[in-house]
């Protein structure tokens, strides 16, 4: 459209349009840490933690909530002889800098919650684990899978 | 007998007043009925067609306007026509994070024969989410191409709009029709910006000293 006024030496054209966002969430989570090995009595009698052992980016525009949980009840023996009733929360873990550890439990957990954003430590940050089984199970090697879903609140 | 003579009169008068017949529908100008109701000093016409009330005649510049040239209009105007839509959608991260261009798409089309002039861009309406603050959506005009042979200060580089005019460009005056072509960028628009539709208008100026 256009229009002129003479009397202001000025004309004038307007152009319209939209941008339409949608609501879009990414999350990326990489496994730093490899196996994590008991060689000592002391790692039965304390467990053993190892920070940073994911790292997570959470990309959002919308408000967020990260949840964790098992992807089965008891971890999956790799071996013969290793056992196949050691539950999943004898694995805990935690947003590194926090305090404590939250077992791993096949029902969804908060891990952590942020706004708006795709970067900075709010949006990037590691997570730690810590596996203490003691010495009720059997030697061997074990896997168990962890779910982490993103959502927005 | 009085009476008689006076309605003769009236009659008389109506006939030399209007001798093609008269038009229907606020026609009260005095062209030649090409272009019903447009009763306006332009030559744009509010109704259909474009009109002629001035009494100069004949078509002496180099536009495809046609018409009659009014010395307030047709030497100096600008036209700003969208050559697609001016749409864009952000569905998936990649859309986020990168800038999106809309080639081609929108031309600004003017005459500036009476002087020099000076051409501005400025986002004059941006309806966005409540919670979306004016500096989420990034409007780029780049500059892709004109027909100026002399236009000075242009701004080659993709211009930031914002809700304060800039400067486009600066033509000299020519009875030439001038052309000046940009592609629509948006973003990148980031994770800050809020979900939700955004409409924004963007305003172009030409003003003459």
């Amino acid at each position: 459209m256009h229009f002129h006024a003479d009397a202001q030496r000025s004309y004038q054209g307007a152009a319209s349009g939209t941008a339409i966002i949608y609501s879009i969430q990414s999350l990326d989570v990489r496994q730093l840490g490899g196996n994590i090995s008991f060689s000592s009595a002391n790692d039965y009698f304390n467990g053993v933690t190892q920070d940073g052992y994911f790292n997570i980016k959470v990309k959002s525009n919308e408000n967020w909530l990260l949840n964790y949980e098992s992807q089965s009840t008891y971890f999956t023996p790799l071996n013969n002889g290793a056992s196949t009733d050691m539950p999943c929360d004898v694995l805990s873990i935690r947003q590194s800098g926090s305090r404590s550890f939250k077992k791993l439990k096949t029902t969804s957990k908060k891990l952590a919650q942020g706004g708006r954003g795709g970067s900075g430590s709010d949006h990037d940050f590691d997570v730690d684990v810590n596996l203490d089984p003691g010495f009720g199970y059997n030697g061997g090697l074990y896997r168990i899978s962890i779910l982490f879903t993103l959502t927005r609140q | 007998m009085r009476y008689v003579w006076i309605v003769v009169i009236i009659l008389i008068t109506s006939l030399y007043t209007y001798p093609q017949g008269m038009y229907r529908g606020g026609d009260d100008d005095d062209d030649n009925k090409k272009y019903k109701n447009d009763d306006d000093d332009d030559n744009k016409g509010k109704g259909k067609g474009k009109g002629d009330d001035d009494d100069r005649g004949g078509d002496d510049d180099d536009d495809d306007r046609g018409g009659d040239d009014d010395w307030s209009s047709n030497q100096n105007y600008m036209e700003v026509n969208t050559n697609r839509s001016l749409s864009f959608t952000c569905s998936k991260p990649e859309h986020l994070e990168n800038k999106q261009t809309l080639n081609n798409a929108i031309s600004l089309k003017f005459k500036t024969k009476n002087s020099n002039c000076t051409v501005y861009a400025k986002l004059s309406q941006l309806n966005k989410p409540s919670s979306a603050s004016l500096s989420d959506v990034k409007l780029y005009l780049d500059w892709t191409s004109d027909n100026s042979k002399n236009a000075a200060s242009l701004l080659r580089d993709p211009v930031l709009l914002t809700q304060t005019d800039q400067r486009l460009f600066i033509q000299y005056r020519s009875s030439q029709t001038f052309h000046f072509n940009y592609d629509l960028e948006l973003g990148p628009v980031g994770y800050e910006a809020p979900a939700g539709q955004y409409s924004y208008t963007i305003l172009f100026t030409m003003t003459q000293p």
